[in-house]
C-alpha cells in the first residue's frame, strides 16, 4: 500500500473542508485535502441540469432519509462539495440563534461579535453581493406577493461576483478557496475516498483511503497525518467516524429543513435561468418561503408531485415557477454506518408539530403566490386539490399528511454538534472530537441545530473560527 | 445495464419520446441513478421490483401499466416506487428535450 | 407603573374575570371581543374578530401585555371554527403583537392538548397527544407560540384544567340541574379517575403573574386539592342535601351513547367530553408555584359547591339568557331521560 505523510489531513473539500484547508495552508501548514468526488470544471456544466446531477451529486441526487414520511435529500460530491450545486444564498447565522446555541450547548467563544468578525472577513474575501440589476421575475413575484399581504420579505445576498456587464459568477469552493489552498502549497486529491481512520488510543495516525490513479485505476493509500479534520458534511462525517469505531455522540440528532413545494402558474412567462434571491421572512425563523430552480424538468417534476401529470399542463411551462416553504423541524434523525456497506443508513422522524408547520407553510406560500398574481397552484401533496382562489386553500390544511406529502431537503446539519455539554455533543467548542487529541470535525455536522436559513455562511464562519483556534493552539 | 427486466420495461413504457437516441439516453440515466442509489434504498427497490415482476407475470400485465397503476395506491411504498421511476424518467425526458422541439 | 393589558375574548366568561382582576390590580385594560362586555365600566373595548388581523393590529397599539383568551370551545364542535379561530386567530394575535412591539403575550391553552396521559401527574414536559379536534387545534396554537418565540416575541403559555367558578356553567349546568332536582348524577365507569378542576380566580392569577414574568415559559395550572370524579360529585350532593346520589354509568356503553347522541346533536356533548371525562388527568403545578409564586386558593370541592350555589341563585334568569357556550346553560336534549331514571 502506498503511503503519504503530511502534517494535516483534511477530508472533504466543501464549505467546511475548503475553509479549513485554505486557512491552515495560508498559515504555512502542510495540508493534504482528499475529496471523494471528482474535479469538475465549474464553468463546464450548466447549473441544476441533469448533467450536473450526474457529475456533482452523491447518488445522482437520489437519496432519502427513511421515516414516515421519507424525506428526499441531495448532497454535493465533487471538489467544492455542495457549494458547487447550491443557490449560493448567503445568510449570516442570526445572532439570537447563535446566542441560544451558545447557552444551550455551552459553546466557548461563540458570541455574535466573534462570529460576525469572521463572517465579515469571509464576505469581503469571497465576494458576497446583491444582484446589481433588477432581480429576476421569479424573485420579484415573491416580493410582490409578500408586499400585497403586508408580510416581510428580504432579498438575500449571494456568494456571487459580478463583472462590468452584470454577469454573475457563483464563488464556489472550486473557484475560490480550493485554488487558494493549492496556491499556498496544499495538495488536493480528487477521487479519493476515506474508508477508515486509523490510530492508537486517543491519537489518530492517519486514514486508509481508496484513491484513483491518474489513469483512472483504483489504488489503496494510507495517508499518515499529525492532525485530521473530517469535513464530509452532516451525513458522511458521522458515517466515517462510526466506521472508524468512534460512536459516542456521533450520528444522532441529525437536523434538516423539511421543504414542501408548489408549482405556480402565472398569466405571463417567468424567467427560469436563476433561482429567486428573495425570501418571505414574515414567519421566520421556523418557517420561511423561497423559490427553487425551475428549469423545464423541475417544473414537470413539481407538477407531477400532486399525483398525475396532465401533459397539457406543460404546454406553457415557461409560465410556471416552483416555490417552497421550509421549516425548522423539532424532529431529529440519525446517521448509522452499516458494516460492509458504503452508504450509511439515514433516518428522520418528523413530529406532529412539524407536519402542522408544513401545512401552514403550504397555505401561507399559496396565499403569497396568489397575491403575486398566480392563477393556478399545484402543491407537492398527493391528491391535494389544485387551487385558483384564496378561498380554496383551506382544504390544504387537512391534505398535508405524513402519507401524502412529498418532502425534500438540501440542508443537513447537526449530526455531531459542538459544545462543552458532553452528554449532548460529539466535539468540544472548536470541533475536537471528545476523547481524541488530534481529530477534529469542521463542517455542517457541528451546527447544534438547523439554522432555518441556507447554512453555508454558518458553516464557513464556524470553520474559519475553528481553524484559527487550531492555529493558535497547536 | 444493472436495471432488472421489469424496471427496463417500466422505464421504456413511461418514456414518451419516440426518438431512439433520446430513449437510450433516458434509460441510461435511470440505470446509472438506480446504480448510484444508497445500497439499502436500491435493495428495497429490487425487492419491490421482484414482487412486481411476479405480479406482472401472473397477471400477464405490462410492467408500464403495473407501475402507472401504483401512483394512487394506498400503500406508501408502492406509490414511492412509482414516484421514483416516474420522476427519474420525467426529469431525464425534459432535461434531454431542452434543445429539441416536441 | 401601570401597564396596558389587552384581553382578547374579554367579554367571555374567563375574559371578564381576567379584566376585573387586571383592573383591580391597577392595570389599564382594553378588551377585544366580538361582543361588547356586559359591564364595561373602566374598560376600553374594541369590537373585532380575531380572524381579522387589521382589527388586532389596531387593538395592539400601545399595549404592553396581551392576554389571549379567544377560543372556540369544545361544545362548538365545528372543526372549521376550531381552525380559523383557535389556530389562525392565534397566528393573527401573535403577528399583531410582534409588530406592535408588545412586551409579553400570555396564551391560554388547555389540558386537552395532553389527551389521555400515559401517566399522572402531567408536567410541562409531558408529551402532548391530543385526541380530538379541539385539543389538536389548541396544540397547533401552541406550536405557533413556539414559532413566535423563535421569532423574538416573548410568549408564555398557560394550560388550565377544566375551569369552574361562579357563572361558569356550560356542561356543568346539566349536573347542577340534576342535583337541584334530587335526581341521581352520573360518573363514567367507577368514577375513580382523578379529575382536577381549576377556579377562574386562580387561573386569572396565573395568567396575570405569567404576564409579569419576563421570558417565554409554559405553565400547567390546576387546583392543588382535588380528588376523584366521584369524590368531587359526592362533595356536591352532600352539600346540596337534595337526596341526589352519585351513580356509575358503565364506561364503554356510556361513551358510545354520548358519541352517538352527541354526534347527531341530541345531547350537548363533544368528543372532548366523552373521551376525557372518565379519565384521570391532573397537573403537577410545581413550576407555576416556584417560578410565578402562584398559589391556588380553591379546591375541587369548594369550587363545585360555590358554582352550585351561584347556579341556584341564578337558575331562573339563566333560562332566558344568551351568552357564550360556557356561560349559557346547555340544553339538556335527550339527557332528560337520565333525569327520570329512578
Amino acid at each position: 500500500m502506498r503511503t503519504l505523510d503530511t502534517e494535516i489531513l483534511v477530508i472533504g473539500s466543501g464549505a467546511g473542508g475548503a475553509s479549513t484547508a485554505a486557512r491552515l495552508a495560508a498559515a504555512g501548514r502542510q495540508v493534504v485535502v482528499v475529496e471523494e468526488g471528482p474535479w469538475v470544471d465549474p464553468d463546464a456544466i450548466e447549473p441544476f441540469s441533469l448533467e450536473e446531477m450526474v457529475a456533482k451529486y452523491r447518488h445522482h441526487g437520489s437519496s432519502a432519509a427513511l421515516g414516515n414520511p421519507p424525506i428526499a435529500y441531495a448532497e454535493g460530491r465533487c471538489v467544492g462539495g455542495s457549494t458547487e450545486v447550491n443557490s449560493g444564498l448567503w445568510h449570516r447565522l442570526p445572532p439570537a440563534l447563535a446566542e441560544e446555541w451558545r447557552r444551550t450547548y455551552q459553546i466557548e467563544a461563540f458570541t455574535p461579535d466573534v462570529l460576525d468578525g469572521y463572517a465579515e472577513l469571509i464576505e469581503a474575501d469571497q465576494g458576497v453581493s446583491y444582484v446589481p440589476a433588477a432581480p429576476p421575475t421569479s424573485s420579484a413575484l415573491l416580493e410582490r406577493g409578500a408586499t400585497k399581504l403586508g408580510w416581510r420579505s428580504v432579498e438575500f445576498p449571494r456568494v456571487f461576483r459580478y463583472d462590468a456587464a452584470g454577469r454573475g459568477t457563483k464563488q464556489t469552493m472550486a473557484r475560490t478557496l480550493v485554488p487558494k489552498a493549492v496556491a499556498a502549497g496544499s495538495t488536493i486529491m480528487p477521487g479519493c475516498r476515506v474508508l477508515k481512520l486509523v490510530g492508537r488510543g486517543s491519537r489518530i495516525t492517519g486514514a486508509r483511503c481508496r484513491a484513483t490513479r491518474p489513469d483512472g485505476t483504483p489504488e489503496d493509500l494510507l495517508v499518515r497525518a499529525e492532525h485530521v479534520f473530517v469535513c464530509g458534511g452532516a451525513i458522511q462525517s458521522p458515517a466515517l467516524l462510526q466506521r472508524s469505531g468512534i460512536r459516542r455522540g456521533i450520528g444522532g440528532g441529525l437536523k434538516l429543513h423539511p421543504t414542501i413545494k408548489i408549482a405556480a402558474r402565472f398569466p405571463h412567462p417567468v424567467d427560469h435561468d436563476d433561482v429567486p434571491m428573495h425570501r418571505i421572512t414574515e414567519f421566520a425563523p421556523n418557517l420561511t418561503i423561497g423559490g427553487s430552480a425551475s428549469r423545464r424538468a423541475h417544473v414537470a417534476l413539481a407538477l407531477a408531485d400532486s399525483g398525475a401529470l396532465d401533459p397539457e399542463a406543460l404546454a406553457d411551462w415557461e409560465h410556471v415557477s416552483v416555490y417552497y416553504a421550509a421549516i425548522r423541524s423539532e424532529g431529529a434523525g440519525r446517521v448509522v454506518a452499516v458494516p460492509g456497506v458504503a452508504s450509511p443508513l439515514v433516518t428522520y422522524r418528523l413530529t406532529e408539530a412539524d407536519v402542522s408547520r408544513l401545512a401552514r407553510g403550504l397555505v401561507h406560500l399559496g396565499e403569497a403566490l396568489l397575491a403575486a398574481g398566480a392563477t393556478e397552484l399545484v402543491p407537492s401533496v398527493i391528491g391535494a386539490p389544485t387551487v385558483r382562489r384564496v378561498e380554496e386553500l383551506a382544504p390544504w390544511w387537512d391534505a398535508v399528511t405524513r402519507t401524502q406529502s412529498n418532502l425534500m431537503t438540501v440542508h443537513l446539519t447537526s449530526s455531531i454538534r459542538m459544545g462543552e455539554t458532553r452528554d449532548r455533543t460529539g466535539t468540544d467548542s472548536f470541533g475536537r472530537v471528545w476523547g481524541y487529541e488530534n481529530l477534529r470535525v469542521n463542517d455542517a455536522s457541528l451546527l447544534p441545530d438547523a439554522p432555518g436559513v441556507n447554512p453555508q455562511a454558518a458553516i464557513m464562519t464556524i470553520a474559519a473560527r475553528n481553524a484559527e483556534q487550531f492555529l493558535a493552539s497547536t | 445495464m444493472s436495471m432488472l427486466w421489469f424496471e427496463r420495461h417500466a422505464v421504456a413504457s413511461l418514456t414518451e419520446t419516440t426518438d431512439p437516441e433520446a430513449r437510450a439516453a433516458i434509460a441510461s440515466f435511470v440505470d446509472g441513478t438506480l446504480d448510484a442509489m444508497p445500497e439499502h434504498l436500491r435493495t428495497g427497490v429490487v425487492v419491490e421490483t421482484l414482487a412486481l415482476t411476479l405480479w406482472a407475470k401472473l397477471r400477464r400485465a405490462d410492467p408500464g401499466a403495473v407501475v402507472s397503476s401504483l401512483a394512487r395506491s394506498p400503500i406508501g411504498l408502492l406509490r414511492q416506487y412509482e414516484r421514483l421511476l416516474g420522476s427519474l424518467v420525467l426529469f431525464a425526458e425534459h432535461e434531454l428535450a431542452v434543445d429539441r422541439t416536441t | 407603573m401601570s401597564r396596558t393589558v389587552l384581553i382578547t375574548g374579554g367579554s367571555g366568561y374567563f375574559g371578564t374575570e381576567l379584566a376585573t382582576r387586571a383592573l383591580a390590580q391597577g392595570d389599564e385594560v382594553r378588551t377585544f371581543d366580538l361582543n361588547p362586555p356586559a359591564d364595561g365600566s373602566g374598560v376600553e373595548h374594541v369590537t373585532g374578530d380575531v380572524r381579522d388581523v387589521d382589527a388586532l393590529r389596531a387593538a395592539c397599539d400601545g399595549v404592553d401585555v396581551v392576554l389571549h383568551n379567544v377560543a372556540q370551545v369544545p361544545l362548538a364542535k365545528d372543526k372549521d371554527l376550531f381552525w380559523s379561530v383557535n389556530v389562525l386567530g392565534t397566528a393573527n394575535v401573535l403577528i399583531a403583537a410582534r409588530d406592535a412591539g408588545v412586551a409579553k403575550v400570555v396564551h391560554t391553552s388547555t389540558s386537552a392538548v395532553f389527551g389521555i396521559p400515559e401517566s399522572n401527574p402531567v408536567d410541562e414536559s409531558s408529551p402532548c397527544r391530543p385526541l380530538e379536534a379541539y385539543g389538536r387545534a389548541k396544540l397547533e396554537a401552541e406550536v405557533l407560540c413556539r414559532d413566535a418565540v423563535a421569532g423574538g416575541l416573548d410568549v408564555s403559555v398557560v394550560r388550565p384544567r377544566t375551569i369552574l367558578g361562579h357563572g361558569r356553567l356550560g356542561i356543568m349546568a346539566i349536573l347542577f340541574e340534576f342535583v337541584a332536582e334530587g335526581a341521581p348524577v352520573y360518573v363514567l365507569g367507577s368514577g375513580d379517575n382523578r379529575y382536577q378542576l381549576v377556579h377562574a380566580d386562580d387561573l386569572a392569577s396565573a395568567c396575570l403573574l405569567a404576564g409579569e414574568r419576563e421570558g417565554p415559559a409554559t405553565y400547567n395550572i390546576g387546583a392543588s386539592e382535588f380528588g376523584t370524579m366521584r369524590e368531587t360529585l359526592q362533595a356536591l350532593v352532600d352539600h346540596a342535601g337534595t337526596g341526589s346520589r352519585v351513580r356509575s354509568l358503565p364506561l364503554a356503553p356510556a361513551r358510545a351513547a354520548m358519541k352517538a347522541l352527541g354526534g347527531v346533536g341530541l345531547v350537548p356533548f363533544a368528543p372532548y367530553h366523552w373521551l376525557l371525562y372518565g379519565e384521570s388527568l391532573w397537573f403537577d403545578t410545581t413550576k407555576a408555584q416556584t417560578e410565578l409564586g402562584w398559589r391556588p386558593a380553591h379546591s375541587n370541592a369548594s369550587m363545585v359547591v360555590e358554582s352550585y350555589e351561584w347556579y341556584l341563585a341564578h337558575r331562573h334568569e339563566l333560562a332566558a339568557s344568551k351568552g357564550s357556550h360556557h356561560q349559557s346553560p346547555t340544553r339538556l336534549g335527550a339527557l332528560k331521560v337520565l333525569r327520570r331514571l329512578p
